[in-house]
């Protein structure tokens, strides 16, 4: 197993928040908030065992946004939205002085994009200053 | 002009990123982000994928992509293996144990392995000897691979080359 790092206070903090946006959202199926190298540092999800996969996804979409910003001069990646049949997902950057880390929010269908996206930005911003 | 896709795997740092810079005529697309797993003494790892050309004497181009290398990223392994002429396994000889590693991408992409062709090279070994080619070869035959095993540094574009040549000529004799 590996460890990662991230301090123990930040975990606390970013545990508190996973478990109060999966509460907070409306169809909430998954928060996991990881590392940009795909470490899970907190979640919560309806399905326990999505959460470290997830965690993986994000690394490597975020990373591939990243590369696709730069690429076209449109600037770093802040956040990737994913809309799909049942549900959506998205995932926004925490850009916190130590750690880059990735907030991904899963949602079904009773979600909206708009409502999701802004309470997992806000909640990065917070995130961001822990 | 033709256009094939090789794929390049193996464990985290054993120089996947570096082989395709070494050999990639166009700069090539990387997706590394800081390291965070304090059990590895390394400050960049790849997440996504490296990406890297390179054109052959007869005009065809070999679009070169590279894997994440830890097993978390598995997701990317299934991904990018599609369409893949060959694969190119780079091990690592200094990690705890070659001969596993080896083995978990043999198993991993032996769909990828058993329709097209496999190189594996063996980076470190100057410094590292053991395990030697012929164990190698052993742990590669237990997966039911049989295929060039060669010492590689993956900073020197010749050296990448020759993988490259070693795996175009098992395809170019099917």
């Amino acid at each position: 197993m590996s460890e990662i790092n991230v301090s123990p206070a930040f975990t606390q903090i970013a545990d508190f928040h996973a478990s109060r946006l999966m509460a907070e959202i409306l169809g909430a199926v998954a928060v996991v908030i990881s590392t940009a190298d795909g470490f899970e540092v907190a979640a919560r999800a309806r399905d326990a065992a999505q959460s470290s996969r997830l965690a993986a996804m994000a690394s490597s979409i975020a990373a591939i946004g990243a590369v696709i910003g730069d690429e076209t001069l449109s600037g770093a990646c802040r956040g990737i939205f994913i809309e799909a049949d049942k549900g959506q997902i998205v995932m926004v950057e925490i850009r916190h002085p130590d750690h880059i880390l990735i907030l991904t929010v899963v949602a079904d269908e009773q979600a909206l994009l708009g409502a999701v996206t802004y309470s997992a930005r806000q909640t990065a911003l917070v995130l961001a200053k822990a | 002009m033709a256009e094939y896709k090789l794929l390049i795997t193996g464990p985290m740092g054993a120089g996947k990123t570096t082989a395709i810079a070494a050999i990639s005529d166009v700069p090539p697309i990387v997706t590394d982000v800081q390291n965070n797993d304090t059990s590895v003494a390394k400050d960049r790892t790849t997440v996504g994928m490296d990406f890297g050309e390179l054109a052959l004497e007869n005009g065809d181009t070999l679009r070169i992509y590279g894997t994440p290398g830890q097993e978390r990223f598995d997701f990317m392994w299934e991904i990018l293996a599609k369409g893949a002429i060959g694969l190119i396994v780079l091990t690592d000889n200094s990690t705890p144990d070659p001969v596993a590693d080896l083995q978990l991408y043999l198993e991993s992409f032996s769909t990828l392995i058993a329709r097209t062709a496999c190189v594996i090279g063996v980076g470190r070994s100057e410094s590292h000897p053991a395990p030697s080619i012929d164990e190698l070869s052993i742990a590669a035959q237990a997966k039911g691979v049989v295929c060039p095993i060669v010492p590689v540094d993956a900073r020197e574009r010749d050296q990448v080359l020759l993988l490259v040549d070693l795996l175009l000529t098992q395809l170019e004799s099917r």
